[in-house]
């Protein structure tokens, strides 16, 4: 056993017995090594000393002291005591539950009214002046577009019976395709009109050799609603129904007393007899499709004669022109007969073609504006 | 020196700790009379100042005050209330305030606390100072050489040399297992040795 070993020894034991063993062989080695013999004597004078340190005694008035700090509250105490006097009674854990909540509500509130940020637009039809009551539609491709409110597809409208189309679910990218239909053919109706007016109802009676503008908006706009109300209840029941064709034909026949010359309105007349008598009988607004009603009829007929369906019509009014939108959804497959048939209507401004493939899936969903300018 | 290691004392906390959960003010009082000396000098002895001792070994019995429903009886109260001790004596030198005062008061003065090691270039040729000096200046010296230790050194020859106890009750008090508790010991004997020798 060398010093290291012993000194090491020495320091591990400490004032504590070493085993025998142990023991025997650091005094033979602290016997033969005066160094080590000294170390070892002055380390068990410090640890003598250590243990016969004097025990200093507490300060007099030591349990006052700590009297006087048990009944004199901390700094968290009277922090506490000022948050209670401050929130009425509740103590610091209320106070802090109140901040959090107060956090909380500010992080939902900016998560909740945070703006989705717009994906970049990527078809852009050639577009038309927006018509009044319109949103920007937000679609993948629609940012911007104008598509009245009211005609925003619902994702649960019902899918035309025998068909296996309905209106995706997400928001496809949709079309914007403009129909004018030609101001000349609108005043050659206008003037047949009042070459032979015929009252049909109360409300007609009057001859009418040239109709106020004024007074044909207020006739198509009764019209226009009547139509709505219709296509809402027709919708309800189901597109294709006897009964909702017999509704359109009706209200032809009445827009037909309002603006058809005679033979158009003794037409009408007679197909409504035909009807009821439970005859389908041809669309009577073919014959009148130089109107804004008329060719959104025809529209709705090219529609499903192309197996699609129409998801809204909405009709607008505007200072000098007749509008109304048309949504509507039809296979692809379609889309170019369906295109042919508008043309036959009047001029149509078409969407890209590259737009059109862009929208990608079975259908091609348009919004389809039919504007007239006023004569 | 021994501890509350008698029954009569260990009896006596037993006693005063179940008035005080019955609501016993007068208790408590009697607690701190029977272990304010002993806590005062732990606190002494491992902050080397009166003062610090005594506000500490204030905040001691404060905390026993606050948490003596915690007291479970594991242990005896003595280890209980020393282990408040040494861990309001560490968290005191760690604080900032406490630092703040030492470097104040002992500016000028030669400190070789940094490391635990007093200056070496002061070492006297003296065979041994503790042979040399009186018992009032082996006490300061020792002092001396204690405060320069690191803390946790400090703590457990203070705990084993100065109050005397056993390897078991200063493993509870501070948490270390034997073997750290044993190595510890021996390093802070050979830095205390060499502090004093160079003293």
């Amino acid at each position: 056993m060398d010093c290291d070993q012993v000194r090491d020894i020495l320091f591990d034991a400490g004032d504590s017995d070493l085993p025998e063993e142990l023991r025997t062989q650091v005094q033979a080695h602290l016997s033969q090594c005066g160094s080590c013999a000294d170390e070892a004597a002055a380390l068990q004078r410090e640890w003598d000393a250590l243990k016969v340190l004097p025990e200093e005694k507490a300060p007099a008035g030591f349990l006052h002291r700590v009297h006087e700090r048990i009944e004199k509250p901390g700094g968290t105490q009277r922090a506490g005591k000022w948050l209670s006097s401050v929130f009425g009674g509740k103590g610091l854990v209320e106070a802090v539950g109140l901040a959090v909540s107060a956090v909380l509500v500010v992080v939902i509130y900016q998560a909740v009214t945070r703006e989705v940020p717009r994906p970049k637009r990527t078809a852009v039809p050639p577009t038309v002046e927006a018509p009044a009551r319109v949103q920007s539609f937000q679609s993948e491709s629609g940012k911007g577009r104008a598509v009245p409110d009211a005609l925003q597809p619902s994702p649960a409208a019902p899918a035309p019976a025998g068909s296996d189309l309905a209106l995706q679910k997400a928001e496809p990218a949709i079309l914007t395709l403009t129909l004018i239909i030609p101001a000349e053919a609108g005043r050659r109706h206008e003037a047949a009109r009042a070459a032979a007016p015929a009252p049909h109802d109360e409300g007609m009676k009057a001859p009418r050799s040239a109709p106020s503008p004024m007074r044909e908006r207020g006739v198509q706009n009764g019209l226009r609603q009547d139509l709505m109300g219709r296509e809402r209840d027709t919708e309800r029941r189901g597109r294709g129904d006897r009964e909702m064709q017999a509704a359109r034909d009706e209200v032809m026949l009445k827009r037909g007393a309002a603006s058809a010359p005679a033979e158009e309105k003794e037409r009408h007349v007679r197909q409504d007899s035909r009807l009821r008598d439970g005859h389908r009988g041809e669309v009577s607004v073919k014959d009148d499709p130089a109107t804004v009603g008329g060719a959104v009829e025809r529209i709705r007929k090219l529609v499903e004669e192309a197996h699609g369906h129409v998801a809204a019509i909405e009709p607008s009014e505007n200072t000098d022109r007749q509008e109304a939108t048309v949504v509507a959804e039809i296979p692809r497959e379609a889309f170019s007969g369906f295109l042919n048939g508008l043309k036959q209507l009047g001029s149509i401004q078409e969407a890209e073609e590259e737009a059109i493939q862009r929208q990608g899936g079975p259908t091609v969903r348009f919004s389809l504006q039919v504007t007239r300018p006023r004569g | 020196m021994v501890l509350a290691s008698e029954s009569t004392a260990t009896d006596l906390d037993v006693a005063d700790i179940e008035e005080l959960l019955a609501g016993e003010r007068q208790a408590f009082d009697r607690l701190v009379s029977r272990h304010a000396d002993r806590i005062f000098n732990l606190c002494y002895r491992l902050l080397g100042d009166r003062d610090e001792a005594d506000d500490c070994a204030q905040d001691v019995f404060l905390k026993v005050f606050r948490n003596f429903k915690q007291f479970r009886g594991d242990s005896k109260f003595s280890t209980w209330i020393y282990s408040i001790a040494v861990n309001t004596c560490r968290n005191r030198r760690k604080s900032a305030d406490y630092r703040f005062w030492r470097r104040i008061l002992r500016f000028g003065a030669d400190s070789a606390e940094e490391g635990g090691v007093l200056n070496p270039e002061i070492e006297d040729p003296a065979p041994s100072p503790l042979t040399l000096l009186t018992r009032r200046e082996q006490e300061i010296l020792l002092q001396k050489a204690m405060d320069a230790l690191p803390q946790d050194q400090k703590t457990v020859i203070v705990l084993r040399h100065v109050e005397g106890l056993s390897y078991e009750e200063i493993c509870q008090i501070t948490g270390y297992n034997p073997g750290t508790l044993k190595s510890k010991l021996a390093r802070a004997r050979q830095l205390l040795h060499k502090n004093l020798q160079s003293l």
